[in-house]
């Protein structure tokens, strides 16, 4: 091992990071401080991140009592779990279809996707929005995932997957006398896995901290989605009570935060597929 | 004659098996429109018609609640560029994205190769700075406007400190963008380090053994020579992307300022929000959101351009 | 005081020993191959000659010149390495000046736009193209200068890779597997060209390959390696006629030279079906040791001759030679003969037949892998 001196690039460099580091963690750092704090004391002394008086409970009691927290998160789930099953099982059959098989529209639907993928939520948002009040349809969790039942970066990314898979193995299942549907479930699919997952955190991270779509069709808590639900939180405070308000959005960063730090790995090669998106 | 036996015999095979492959193609062509029917329908009923509608609503005086309108042609685009809002919502998206984009791609890069040359701690640096990604954004907005706080905020009470008087960070008109910008660089810093750091691991090794052989010394010039150049699709992408979720911004400004204060954090899509969900001015909002899809367009369209004129790497 | 040498390097990963007191040196205008399984070590010593990598121990010498500290870019070696290794962004005439702009150019001079204004910079350009067309005319590139790597196929690459490492006179010239990624014709073309500009250019060349046949066939010395370990370094004729163990003379040659389990009699003589086949092993009577003799040194006979009585069991029809697997009795693996296809005339597998093997043709190796002296010295090798 050779010696580093103290001031050489390398210590430079893991001070520069560090550093760095700090500035990511100090809104964190804060939150968590502030939500353990009482309301005097984040009036009175907002450098002191160890509150003299742990009032931690009173916060999350406050924000718990406040908004239906475990509504807000239930139905963020119940969302995410809809738009993902919803994406993952109308993509996977069309992917295969135009990877694998010969089909005389596969060019058209390879504009489709293209397409697709240049148009966001926020431009189709109003007709949508129209066609939900038309039909009466608004403040429901079919109002909150229909629109994203269909992913056209689902179908490009399994695409691009299926693309790579050996085609001698789905000759191989036909010989084994599997019809089509068949091999999709039963050969596509397990191999797809890792394409499958990456995708699965990509849709989650994307829904759940969604708040444009949610705030135009849902009005009430019953529906509100975590975002759209803080949003009522601060609304109903006044935005004053910092406490139990960080106490509220220590609760609602905390699942996809736990989720990340668990599965670390899986959850940057699903973000890094986004940038496949752009 | 066995020439001709032969040549009597081939048509009718032929026809066998053509008829079978004909068979077999239409099979297949078959199950293949069954599998994607749903994708298609989902793709017509979801974003072409959608898309479709929005035009057409941009020619009309369509707004909720009145369920007869007119076609008043372009209209609504010539209300459009003499109304105040939206050119001030123009210029402030512009101006964010102008300070977001160049700060979160540099500041990306350089999070990103700091990480890939550092041994020391490279697992725990990457989870600290990828953690905004994985965090939500309306959350994390409340906690900026605290910290922001003009009284009782930490990052005013450190400023005071030092002997700076903190500004109104985000109830003031001079300041307001830039806060949000702040907020914008610290959430995409983020996203593009992760995409820079997939771009650095898939340079070859053997590329920077041949740099230092042939001569390239400092790290520098290794730079210069093998990351940079390398990097060019990964940075365009993470360009492209930053530019477009910059042109996104919402949820910031619907969570801290509401487009305020006097219309000073007014951006595209708040902009939009308002005139089409809020005022219901569907026709109106329509043709804004029109604009703004052809921005999102250009935005791709000059990424596939510079791709295609830079890029034919193996 | 050899050209280029490599003393004592040792390197190890915790406790895995990648190299174990390794030594190699390259005279003027000598080229060395390093050639050993994957795994063995070859590829981390020739980065470590780059200085890419550093050992633990040992030092490195250019001449009288230690380089073990200095960075590889003023250690003035040129490499070719297995990937190749071209700047994908620049053209081949690009790719090739780099390690004359890195050198002639000054860093202010190499500044993009800004570059262009230094003084200098032109006649120092005009320098490098010249010499960038020589090198490219010399291996008949010259013709692919504008295009970049991705439209060239994987012949062309490896010529630009070699290209940018003759561009500049280096002090030695190290390749690691340049033929690897080529298909088999191009290869053995391509073997005979590297030979020949390396004799043009006369600098030392360390080549590093898995391809025993390739070392045999273009080096003037060859180094075997076996985990981490040099175990014969020697010229390709004693490397295969006269190997110091085991597993040098199982590593080199094809067919695999045969292995046969024996143990030595009286006089030191090794009986191999009721006939002596060698004799004065030294050691006791009763030393377990092995025999190993090439496919090409046994002669097969027909079945009424004098000599080792065998079966045959296999044939392998390779065009012009024969490969004849044969059983002999008391024996464990077949014994294969290298034979034209006249011998096997009218020979199908089953069939009776004779071995005979010189005495001088069988090398002894004992338990621990070496040669095993001989009491009268039973082959004078000759050197190439």
């Amino acid at each position: 091992m050779r010696r580093i001196p103290l001031f050489s690039m390398r210590n430079l460099r893991l001070a520069v990071l560090s550093a760095g580091a700090l500035l990511f963690l100090a809104p964190y750092i804060w939150m968590i401080s502030t939500a353990a704090k009482s309301r005097e004391e984040i009036f009175s002394s907002s450098l002191t991140l160890l509150p003299q008086h742990w009032a931690l409970w009173e916060n999350l009691a406050k924000a718990f009592s406040r908004v239906p927290m475990g509504q807000l998160l239930l139905n963020g789930l119940i969302v995410c779990a809809l738009i993902f099953f919803f994406q993952v099982v109308i993509a996977i059959p069309c992917a295969y279809a135009m990877a694998k098989l010969k089909f005389r529209a596969a060019q058209t639907m390879m504009t489709l996707v293209m397409l697709g993928l240049l148009i966001p939520i926020h431009a189709t948002a109003l007709p949508i929005y129209v066609a939900l009040n038309k039909v009466g349809m608004l403040n429901s969790y079919f109002a909150l995932s229909a629109p994203f039942f269909i992913s056209v970066f689902g179908i490009f990314l399994f695409l691009q997957f299926f693309r790579a898979m050996p085609d001698d193995l789905i000759a191989a299942a036909r010989l084994d006398g599997m019809s089509e549907l068949a091999i999709v479930n039963r050969v596509i699919v397990p191999n797809a896995w890792p394409a499958v997952t990456a995708f699965a955190i990509f849709s989650v991270v994307a829904h759940w901290n969604d708040l444009f779509w949610p705030l135009i069709v849902i009005t009430g808590t019953e529906r509100a989605t975590p975002p759209l639900g803080l949003l009522f939180f601060r609304a109903a405070e006044a935005g004053d009570d910092y406490g139990a308000l960080m106490a509220a959005t220590l609760i609602i960063t905390l699942p996809l935060v736990a989720a990340f730090l668990l599965a670390q790995r899986r959850f940057i090669e699903g973000i890094t597929l986004t940038g496949l998106k752009g | 004659m066995r020439e001709i036996a032969t040549t009597s015999l081939l048509p009718d095979n032929r026809s066998v098996a053509r008829q079978a492959a004909i068979r077999a193609a239409k099979r297949e062509e078959r199950v293949a429109w069954q599998l994607a029917a749903p994708a298609i329908t989902l793709i017509i009923v979801l974003i072409l018609l959608p898309t479709l509608a929005v035009f057409i609503f941009s020619l009309t005086n369509y707004e909720l609640g009145y369920d007869d309108f007119q076609f008043i042609g372009l209209d609504n685009y010539i209300e459009l560029f003499g109304d105040r809002t939206f050119l001030i919502s123009l210029k402030n998206t512009a101006i964010y994205t102008a300070i977001v984009t160049p700060f979160s791609v540099f500041i990306g890069l350089g999070v990103a190769l700091l990480i890939e040359g550092e041994t020391r701690g490279r697992a725990f640096f990457r989870t600290v700075y990828f953690l905004p990604v994985a965090s939500l954004l309306v959350a994390m907005a409340t906690v900026f406007q605290y910290l922001l706080h003009p009284t009782i905020g930490p990052v005013n009470a450190m400023l005071s400190m030092v002997g700076i008087a903190g500004p109104n960070w985000l109830g003031s008109s001079s300041t307001v963008l830039l806060s949000l910008a702040i907020i914008g660089i610290w959430q995409s810093v983020s996203f593009n380090m992760v995409l820079f750091l997939a771009g650095l691991t898939a340079i070859p090794r053997d590329l920077y053994a041949a740099a230092e052989v042939d001569g390239a010394k400092s790290s520098w010039e290794r730079f210069r020579l093998v990351t940079w150049p390398m990097l060019g699709p990964t940075t365009l992408f993470v360009t492209t992307i930053s530019v477009i979720n910059a042109v996104k911004v919402f949820e910031t400004v619907k969570t801290l300022t509401e487009g305020g204060p006097n219309k000073s954090s007014e951006v595209l899509l708040w902009t939009i929000y308002q005139e089409g969900f809020v005022f219901l001015r569907v026709g109106y909002a329509s043709a804004m959101t029109v604009i703004f899809l052809a921005f999102l367009i250009v935005l791709m369209l000059v990424q596939y351009r510079v791709l295609d004129k830079r890029v034919h790497y193996t | 005081m050899s050209a280029f040498a490599l003393r004592n390097i040792s390197k190890s990963y915790g406790a895995n020993s990648i190299l174990n007191d390794v030594s190699i040196e390259a005279e003027e205008g000598e080229f060395i191959a390093l050639v050993g399984p994957s795994g063995c070590g070859k590829s981390t010593l020739l980065r470590i000659a780059a200085g890419l990598d550093h050992g633990d121990t040992g030092s490195i010498w250019m001449g009288d010149r230690e380089i073990t500290a200095i960075h590889p870019a003023d250690r003035n070696v040129a490499m070719v390495f297995q990937s190749y290794a071209l700047y994908p962004h620049l053209t081949a005439e690009q790719n090739i000046a780099v390690p004359l702009a890195m050198r002639n150019l000054s860093t202010l001079q190499r500044m993009p736009f800004l570059g262009r204004f230094v003084s200098g910079r032109r006649t120092a350009q005009a320098g490098i193209k010249q010499q960038v067309l020589t090198t490219a005319t010399s291996l008949q590139i010259d013709h692919l200068l504008d295009r970049k790597p991705g439209q060239m196929s994987g012949g062309q690459r490896q010529r630009v890779a070699l290209a940018r490492a003759l561009v500049r006179q280096p002090g030695v010239f190290l390749m690691d597997e340049p033929l690897s990624n080529l298909d088999a014709n191009l290869r053995v073309h391509t073997r005979a060209e590297i030979v020949d500009l390396h004799r043009r250019a006369g600098v030392p060349t360390i080549y590093v390959t898995h391809d025993q046949s390739e070392a045999l066939s273009m080096a003037d010395r060859v180094a075997v390696m076996m985990g981490g370990k040099v175990l014969q370094f020697d010229s390709p004729a004693s490397i295969y006629d006269d190997p110091r163990h085991i597993e040098v003379a199982k590593f080199v040659g094809s067919p695999r030279i045969n292995i046969i389990n024996a143990i030595t009699s009286e006089n030191g003589a090794v009986i191999l079906a009721g006939k002596t086949v060698a004799e004065g092993v030294t050691g006791p009577v009763g030393t377990p040791i092995q025999l190993a003799i090439r496919p090409e040194r046994i002669k097969l006979r027909s079945a009424s001759a004098k000599g080792i009585a065998a079966t045959i069991s296999r044939l392998e029809f390779l065009g012009s030679e024969v490969l004849v697997a044969t059983h002999v009795a008391g024996t464990e693996d077949d014994l294969v003969v290298k034979a034209v296809p006249a011998d096997i005339a009218h020979l199908a597998a089953g069939a009776p037949v004779t071995l005979q093997i010189d005495k001088d043709a069988c090398l002894i190796f004992g338990q621990d892998g070496l040669r095993v002296p001989m009491r009268t010295p039973t082959r004078i090798a000759v050197d190439a």
